[in-house]
């Protein structure tokens, strides 16, 4: 069992690792939240199924999406305490831990959920049609619409940029 | 013009971000700690049994050959019996004559010398 399971890790800790980073920001995140993800698989070994790879872009996406949720709300709770006193947030407090820069990781980092998401799991990741839409509970042809709705929103954010 | 050059470049740039973004690789420490958090870093390496099967090997010898040398010394130690026996025996059929007459060294002393060199 435990050769299963390190193969897997083996497979797919750097693609993981790759979203995560993309979606988090910041290494030491991401590098919690890959690990996070497989001891969960670790938790359900005994299951298995065909679709671990799927199952484990989706435990590590929720776990991104929930950091970024806190992350918002720590941000959010920090402007409710400085509202009203003379300190103004400064803008550093928004991208605490955010190691990503420039205007392409800037772009990506704006993008909407599932998009951005589905954006870098497509092409950091290289993931196929059928495990992107399995990791997000999608049907195929909507899992293709996302897609291409990302691009395009990433496409005209950076024009825009670079105009 | 215009329009299309700042595609081509926002596709370019694209393309090498997400390029260097595939690059990206999961630091060792994560694998190390996964390992370590499940209590799967036990590995049983191939050499420990090797090593335990030398020392007992090396136990086994070092106590047969303690065995052997305490065998040795023994059988020395008889074989030495033997032989002060052998002259004791000659001592005791010098008579007291042979003493008088050809004195203590030949009768006495030379067996038990010969005895003490055998040894």
């Amino acid at each position: 069992m435990s050769i299963w399971y390190k193969l897997q890790v083996s497979k797919n800790q750097h693609g993981l690792y790759a979203l995560a980073y993309q979606m988090l920001g910041n290494q030491l995140e991401a590098e919690d939240v890959v690990q996070d993800a497989f001891i969960k698989l670790w938790e359900r070994r005994e299951q298995g199924g065909k679709y671990e790879k799927a199952w484990l872009y989706k435990v590590t996406r929720n776990q991104c999406l929930d950091i970024l949720r806190r992350r918002k709300h720590a941000y959010e709770y920090q402007i409710a305490q400085v509202v009203g006193s003379d300190v103004a947030p400064s803008a550093s407090d928004e991208v605490i831990n955010d190691e990503l820069s420039g205007e392409i990781g800037k772009a990506i980092k704006e993008l909407d959920e599932p998009y951005k998401s589905l954006l870098v799991m497509r092409e950091v990741n290289g993931l196929s049609y059928q495990v992107l839409a399995d990791s997000l509970d999608l049907s195929l042809s909507q899992t293709k619409v996302y897609l291409h709705r990302a691009r395009k929103q990433l496409q005209k954010s950076l024009e825009k940029a670079y105009a | 013009m215009r329009e299309q050059s700042v595609e081509q470049q926002v596709s370019e740039e694209l393309t090498n971000y997400f390029e260097q973004a595939r690059q990206v690789k999961c630091p060792p420490s994560m694998k190390q700690n996964l390992y370590q958090h499940l209590g799967l870093n036990r590995t049983y390496k191939w050499f420990q049994p090797a090593l335990a099967f030398s020392m007992v090997a090396v136990c086994s010898l070092g106590l047969v050959w303690h065995h052997q040398k305490q065998q040795d010394q023994l059988e020395q130690a008889e074989r030495d019996m033997q032989i002060a026996m052998h002259y004791m025996q000659k001592i005791s059929e010098k008579t007291l004559e042979d003493t008088n007459t050809l004195g203590i060294k030949p009768a006495i002393i030379v067996p038990v010398s010969k005895s003490m060199a055998q040894i």
